[in-house]
């Protein structure tokens, strides 16, 4: 996904003639941006109806208050923080029936790495990357999430906290814990990208 | 900042060093702090590889299917409530009343414009002409797939029916006459043009797939091209140079990713790419990576250019320096061409079919 993300006008410009009712404007952010929505939905719920349904339930939102809608220089950030907060409502009420998992536990399988296997595999720079996505993969939901968000997604500290309604510091609280965590990782792993494919 | 004594994390959360992780900032700055400090090379790797796995996560595809469910689904219920508010039922019962009467009244004063091709026009002149005519109609809430005797396929859309005679298909070209919306596969058969009738809209092809919309009541038709070439005509100027009967009018072109649209009203043939150009041979990995690292936007842009076979036009000696690091791979063509175009402070517009940058260079 990309990370050229940055704040420009033009997205002020697209979000502004769609507050003004241009269907068009609205088509585009929606092909501009349902990719990222749904990629971003289904890591914090990984149900597919759901995310689809939250996604849905937020463009329909989106036009109908449209009218009322300040303006915005990151649509991106806007859609992602009302993504989650509409995952979270359907959520609610989907738990009421069928009690889905636990919020805080990581949607993945959690696969084991044991020393060996990271030694054996950490050969290239690429495997060694590789290692880590798996190792962060198993780090608990919101940490990854936080570590998502900030890194995958581009997003600044306090975006990452007003999307993910926490306040900028347990948001480093957060990434910090995580670096910790990765840390068992790193301990296999013979740094070789420092010298030889450093930059 | 003072960044000797600084572990992991502290590397993670500075934003200054995410920019160079990413972006290559500053990295005069970064690389004499890295000899200057020898101490500090662990913790700096560690948040560099850190980030540098955080930005390739593995991601979830969003399929085409369900991208275009969730717009239709968006689509029909700010269809039915078009305000900013939604309405009361009374409200809607009113709205509902004055539509029908509307419809009424315009059904009362419509009368027949002969310029106007209709599916059900194409169909009387094509049982003048041929025997055995066979319709298939989807009266199913699924796509259905229909087998034409040259072992072509067609998938009609709900609501949509096909039309074409067996004889037809022995004969010197194959023709099939369509209202509503499918996607057809045709089988290579070079000696034998395929000919699909809609509305006014005539699409005539050898071996390829591609998509025909032409719902009676739109005012426009679309085709929209997968693989393989297309050339598409209207009905009048078919008439006019005899085009594709002698193989003489080209008509307009059509390669995959580009679609054409028809104003029925004026009969205006347009050019443009598809909304959502699709990477020519997707399993290729050679040609559908994108992950560039200082990598000349001149090569960023050959490489799209021949992964989605559409043309992309710029100002070669006004980009010829400049690099850009990207991550682009998961992404549609349309936003690997914002991302890049937000590197480089540059626009672009779909002129004809084809993408144009317009940069002022790199800065």
């Amino acid at each position: 996904m990309g990370y050229a993300v940055v704040q420009n006008d033009k997205e002020s410009g697209l979000w502004l003639r769609f507050t003004n009712g241009d269907a068009e404007a609205f088509a585009e952010i929606y092909e501009n941006y349902v990719g990222i929505l749904y990629n971003y939905g289904y890591h914090i719920a990984p149900d597919a109806p759901l995310v689809q349904d939250a996604i849905q339930e937020l463009f329909m939102n989106l036009w109908q208050t449209r009218k009322n809608l300040s303006a915005t220089t990151s649509i991106k950030y806007y859609l992602f923080r009302s993504l989650r907060r509409q995952i979270h409502r359907l959520r609610e009420t989907a738990e009421r029936y069928d009690a889905l998992p636990d919020t805080d536990k990581s949607p993945f399988l959690p696969y084991t790495l044991s020393a060996e296997t990271l030694r054996i595999e950490s050969e290239t720079a690429e495997e060694q990357i590789r290692n880590l996505q798996k190792a962060l993969l198993r780090l608990p939901a919101r940490q990854i999430e936080a570590i998502r968000l900030r890194f995958f997604e581009g997003f600044e500290l306090h975006e990452v906290a007003s999307i993910m309604q926490m306040n900028e510091q347990s948001v480093r609280n957060l990434i910090q814990r995580s670096i910790r965590k990765l840390r068992q990782v790193f301990d296999f792993l013979p740094l070789l990208l420092t010298f030889c494919n450093f930059l | 900042m003072d960044y000797s004594t600084f572990d992991a994390a502290d590397f993670l959360l500075d934003p200054d060093f995410v920019l160079w992780v990413k972006e290559g900032k500053n990295d005069a700055f970064w690389q004499t702090f890295r000899t200057e400090n020898p101490a500090r090379e662990e913790a700096l790797q560690q948040a560099r590889m850190t980030i540098l796995a955080a930005r390739t996560l593995p991601v979830v595809p969003l399929s085409p299917k369900r991208r275009m469910a969730i717009w239709e689904n968006v689509q029909q219920e700010i269809s039915t409530a078009p305000g900013p508010y939604r309405r009361s039922t009374w409200q809607w019962a009113a709205a509902a009343v004055v539509l029908l009467a509307g419809w009424m009244g315009w059904q009362l004063t419509k009368t027949e414009n002969p310029a106007v091709v209709t599916y059900e026009k194409l169909v009387t002149i094509a049982e003048t002409e041929q025997s055995g005519l066979v319709e298939q109609v989807n009266t199913t809430g699924k796509v259905l797939p229909v087998r034409l005797p040259d072992g072509s396929s067609v998938l009609l859309q709900q609501h949509s029916r096909v039309s074409y005679s067996e004889s037809s298909f022995e004969g010197s070209k194959r023709e099939v006459y369509l209202s509503g919306e499918a996607f057809f596969e045709v089988a290579k058969n070079p000696g034998k043009p395929f000919f699909v009738y809609a509305n006014e809209l005539v699409t005539r092809v050898l071996g390829t797939s591609f998509t025909v919309r032409a719902y009676p009541d739109d005012k426009q038709v679309d085709v929209f091209v997968k693989t393989g070439k297309v050339s598409v005509f209207t009905r009048t100027t078919l008439r006019n140079d005899q085009g594709p009967d002698n193989q003489g009018g080209e008509g307009t072109v059509l390669t995959p990713n580009q679609q054409v649209t028809l104003q029925r009203e004026g009969l205006r043939l347009s050019r443009t790419l598809i909304r959502q150009p699709e990477i020519l041979v997707p399993g290729d990995q050679a040609v559908s990576a994108f992950e560039f690292d200082d990598e000349l936007v001149s090569l960023i842009f050959g490489k799209l250019q021949k992964a989605y076979g559409v043309e992309i036009v710029y100002d070669e000696e006004l980009l010829a320096p400049c690099k850009i690091t990207a991550s682009l791979t998961n992404e549609p063509l349309y936003e690997k061409i914002r991302l890049i175009c937000q590197g480089l402070g540059a626009a672009y517009e779909v002129i004809d079919a084809r993408i144009v940058i317009h940069s002022s260079g790199c800065n």
